[in-house]
């Protein structure tokens, strides 16, 4: 089976490689300079851990500078998707196309044996391939990631820790799944991308945010406090004065800060005015437990469809 | 031991049957032709035979086992699926080391030999090869591993005259050089007759006639005889198809004994008169000839 392997999938693993060969490059250059500016800048002092000074000026001139590098990050969702496409759709349809699984299926072989040991050596290739890629993006969104604290924001987060991992698993399962079921390589590759997509913007989008219920934080907005949650997946944030909705510059409009208030003074304004702070959040620390339960989830998935894979080649097939 | 015995075999998909009520028996050591039109349940009842299906009703077994179930199975049972599927991207032998890493037994030396007898060189990919040439590869791809039964669908349905010819001796040497049991299937009886010994015809999906050769043409006969004329007592155990002229009928049956009455005028039938007969509707006579071109017309 081993030859077999190699002799029918080399290209598709030389390919793979090559992909990331590629992509290493771009990200290794890219990377560098990018963690270059982000040391040299101060930048990575200024967040640094006991540091409480203000470090926005030096973040939004990073930020600025590596803005067209740091749109590109969604579109890395595809990259998972392709080994569904062009490994897991083809997997089985192929055969099925050219009849050749009658071939294969009647050498001293049996069907689940050529289908195992083909997924395990695939899987092997697509956790090697996706682990090496999966420590490298998240490397390089290191310095983005500290400067933006956005890095659980859907798009972002999505593309890092364990998920493109993940991500890569489910999507493999489910063009091999697409094609069994299907038999035609060009419509489960249809297929595996109308579903990889749906799912993946539905669980961005509807199902994440609710892994866990948010927290709901209600404080008194006093100047000095930091309102912004870094690191956290802020859903809401709303400032209220005497229990009506505000814009939340009403507050230093109100209680300006002038070169005669004092802390002191713009507490009592802002405690006068009775203002309030309600805000509904993911909390930074959840970050990888989110990583956790999306991935379980993709796993999951991914296993269900390989369970009705093979339930299909025994039952269905042929 | 029997190579391949079904009883109330059937391949049924959804409302459809592909294959009903199949049962029979192959003695090992025969070289089996399986006959019918396109359609009748031939590809069905090999592909059952190999394990590709799974019967929805009966069962079946290939040298006592269960097909394609078990390594064993796998093993002892060479197929040659219909128009012979390899990898047209692999050479011829790469094909081989198909055989050779998934099969424990493969004898290298015979597929090598057989191949640079055949002039088939290995380093050609499959895809360049011509068709006969394929059938060939897939034929030693199928006996190469040493099975003790190959099937084979419709083998030489896409070669040409003159590569039938071929391909179907050297299928008879191979099966006499190994002691081989051979199935295959064609639509046309041509193929069979000088090949084959046993016969099982297939119409309609279901089983209509299947024995040895000689036994089946000894237990059929042509009689002529007046218009009108009763059968009774005259040994018949039925009637497979029945012509009229204004004078005299002909009917082609299948006996119970002498043919006692002597105004029936008892012929011989060859095998090719016996299988039209059969796939002809019965008690709708047609001429031979028409039977065999609406059988190639499907082809």
């Amino acid at each position: 089976m081993s030859w077999l392997i190699y002799r029918q999938h080399r290209q598709q693993a030389l390919s793979g490689a090559a992909t990331l060969a590629l992509l290493a490059l771009f990200l290794g250059l890219t990377g560098m300079h990018m963690s270059a500016v982000f040391h040299n800048s101060g930048l990575a002092h200024c967040l640094g851990a006991h540091q409480h000074g203000d470090c926005s000026d030096i973040e939004s001139s990073f930020e600025s500078r590596f803005s067209t590098l740091r749109q590109l990050v969604p579109f890395l969702m595809v990259l998972p998707l392709l080994l569904g496409l062009f490994w897991g759709a083809p997997l089985v349809a192929r055969e099925l196309e050219h009849d050749t699984q009658q071939m294969i299926w009647t050498q001293g072989v049996t069907r689940l044996r050529w289908f195992s040991t083909k997924l395990a050596a695939l899987v092997a290739v697509t956790l090697a391939l996706t682990a090496t890629y999966a420590v490298l993006i998240s490397w390089w969104l290191g310095p983005l990631d500290r400067s933006t604290g956005d890095r659980f924001q859907p798009g972002i987060f999505d593309q890092q820790g364990a998920l493109p991992i993940a991500y890569a698993l489910f999507a493999l399962a489910l063009g091999i799944a697409a094609g069994t079921i299907v038999r035609k390589t060009m419509s489960a590759m249809a297929a595996t991308l109308v579903g990889f997509v749906t799912l993946r913007l539905l669980i961005a989008g509807v199902v994440r945010r609710h892994y866990l219920a948010p927290v709901s934080k209600t404080y008194v907005p006093l100047p000095g406090i930091d309102t912004s949650h870094a690191g956290a997946w802020v859903f809401s944030q709303q400032t209220t004065e005497a229990g009506h909705t505000v814009a939340p510059f009403t507050i230093g409009s109100v209680c300006p800060a002038t070169k005669t208030s004092t802390t002191a003074t713009l507490d009592r304004c802002v405690r006068a005015h009775s203002f309030l702070e309600h805000d509904v959040f993911q909390p930074a620390g959840r970050y990888w437990l989110f990583q956790g339960i999306e991935s379980a989830v993709y796993v999951g998935l991914a296993l269900a469809l390989l369970a009705v894979t093979v339930w299909w080649i025994k039952k269905r097939i042929a | 031991m029997n190579a391949l015995a079904a009883h109330g075999l059937g391949k049924r998909y959804g409302e459809h049957w592909a294959l009903r009520n199949c049962s029979l028996e192959v003695p090992a050591g025969r070289v089996v032709g399986l006959v019918g039109p396109n359609g009748a349940g031939k590809t069905t009842l090999l592909q059952l035979a190999v394990g590709l299906l799974a019967p929805s009703t009966g069962t079946i077994e290939v040298l006592g086992l269960a097909p394609g179930k078990s390594r064993e199975a796998l093993a002892r049972v060479g197929f040659v699926a219909q128009d012979a599927p390899l990898y047209p991207d692999f050479t011829v032998g790469e094909t081989l080391t198909i055989g050779r890493r998934l099969n424990e037994r493969w004898n290298q030396d015979w597929a090598e030999r057989r191949l640079a007898g055949l002039s088939i060189p290995l380093e050609k990919p499959v895809g360049q090869l011509s068709g006969g040439q394929r059938a060939q590869v897939a034929l030693v791809l199928a006996l190469g591993k040493q099975p003790e039964l190959v099937l084979l669908d419709e083998p030489v349905a896409r070669l040409d005259p003159l590569a039938r010819r071929e391909f179907l001796q050297s299928l008879l040497d191979a099966a006499v050089e190994h002691g081989l049991t051979v199935v295959l299937s064609s639509h046309l009886i041509s193929d069979l007759e000088r090949t084959c010994d046993f016969l099982i015809l297939l119409r309609d999906a279901e089983v209509r006639l299947s024995g040895a050769i000689d036994d089946l043409v000894e237990r059929h006969r042509l009689l002529v005889g007046p218009r009108g004329r009763s059968t009774a007592g005259a040994g018949i155990a039925r009637t497979i198809r029945e012509s009229h002229t204004d004078k005299q009928s002909t009917l082609l049956v299948e006996t119970a004994g002498p043919v006692g009455d002597p105004a029936w005028e008892s012929h011989v039938v060859d095998l090719e008169e016996l299988v039209l007969a059969y796939l002809g509707e019965p008690n709708e006579p047609r001429r031979p000839v028409d039977v065999l071109h609406r059988v190639e017309a499907r082809a």
